[in-house]
């Protein structure tokens, strides 16, 4: 692994930083250990546990954009799921890996459910009629780029969501209503989101926009699933016996 | 790839977010609504049962029930009254604040908490001199 190391400001001055440790092989449980990194100002927590591993302390992390792009970084720091490139390194943090997932190692956890989901379900535009002539309106384009487009798919509102509990709950999540939304802000896409949102559990969203407050690129999935309440309830007040039987998205 | 090995169970959502208050990472206002949202269910549910209990004297005959009924008059039942008539408005009027967040997405959630809070505080207040 490459370090790119900061230049240490000051040898003398050291944050201590708390990480729960657990390799599969050879530990029971998990357990804490604390770890010295010396302080520099601008020091994110990816790179301390960059420093660490130069410093012969292996442990398990993933990164791979180090600008908050790629979201594979995603951990619970101090109990709160960030993106550690993300997040400037304070004296006394905890690292742990994301709860929602099995942790493969120290702060690795295992993501396949999530591909499976998104596969699974179908989470992308999908076009009744390829052929059809359209432009896209410029008010589509400005919400993809302002919101759609911009879900790194960290898992930081998965795992701060409490009503959901992983990929088998009845809500599948706060990332999962936003592609959902994405998909169905689409101009092409002809399948009937708004039941597909309804079964895939958005009426059990608590509504504590916990989501929105941990999305490090400042997105809202809560509004999203507000937004889908807010058409379902207008539909079927429209069509108040029609809107159960379409099974168009089928 | 292999199957995820078996890792000890995690901290639940309450226990994740106790911790993460007590870790300095203060959440998000409607997280701390949506916990008092079910406190004060709790609370309802468990005057629910006692006040049916009360009432359920009444079966012993009209004595029983006139003692029952004496027994709770008592200024630290009425203090309780109050709390309890707090809980009932924050409980419905935070439904309502979420049913407005539903369809009006826009609303400030936190005009909204706040508004609710004090129209509570009003309503406790105001209606003291009905309770004493
Ligand atoms: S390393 Fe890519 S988001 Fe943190």
């Amino acid at each position: 692994m490459t370090c790119y190391l900061l230049p240490i400001e000051n040898p003398e001055a050291r944050y201590t930083l708390h990480v729960l440790r657990f390799n599969p092989e050879t530990d029971e449980k998990p357990y804490w250990r604390s770890y010295q990194v010396p302080f520099v100002s601008t020091m994110t927590v990816i790179e301390a546990l960059e420093y660490l591993w130069d410093q012969g302390e292996y442990i398990a992390f993933r990164t791979n954009c180090r600008e908050f792009t790629c979201g594979s970084c995603a951990m619970l720091i101090n109990g709160k799921p960030q993106l550690a490139c993300d997040t400037i390194l304070q004296d006394d943090m905890r690292l742990e890996p994301l709860s929602r997932y099995g942790v493969l190692r120290d702060l690795v956890v295992d993501t396949e459910a999530i591909k499976k989901k998104l596969k699974d379900v179908k989470y992308w535009p999908v076009s009744a009629n390829r052929e059809k002539n359209f432009t896209v309106p410029p008010q589509v384009i400005d919400a993809y780029g302002q919101i759609y487009s911009r879900c790194i798919e960290c898992a930081c509102c998965l795992e701060a969501c409490p009503a959901s509990f992983n990929e088998a709950s009845r809500f599948d999540g706060p990332m999962y209503a936003l592609l959902l939304a994405r998909a169905a802000n689409h101009p092409l896409d002809a399948m009937n989101r708004i039941q597909q949102a309804s079964e895939r559990g958005i009426w059990a969203c608590v509504s504590c926009f916990e989501c929105a407050d941990v999305c490090p690129l400042d997105l809202s999935p809560a509004k999203e699933v507000a937004k889908f309440r807010r058409k379902a309830i207008t539909q079927s007040l429209k069509r108040p016996f029609t809107f159960r039987k379409d099974k168009r998205y089928e | 790839m292999n199957e995820a090995p078996q890792y000890p169970k995690r901290p639940g959502v309450i226990n994740r977010f106790f911790r993460r208050t007590l870790w300095g990472e203060k959440m998000n206002l409607g997280a701390y609504m949506w916990g008092l949202q079910r406190v004060t269910g709790l609370i309802l549910l468990v005057y629910l049962l006692l006040h049916l209990y009360i009432l359920s004297s009444i079966f012993g005959g009209a004595r029983t029930f006139d003692q029952t009924v004496a027994a709770v008059d008592h200024p630290l039942i009425k203090l309780l009254e109050l709390g309890l008539l707090g809980t009932v408005v924050f409980h419905a009027l935070n439904g309502l604040r979420l049913i407005l967040m539903t369809l009006f997405v826009e609303l400030d959630q936190k005009i909204l908490a706040y508004g609710l809070g004090c129209a509570t505080l009003i309503f406790v207040v105001v209606s003291i001199p009905f309770v004493w």
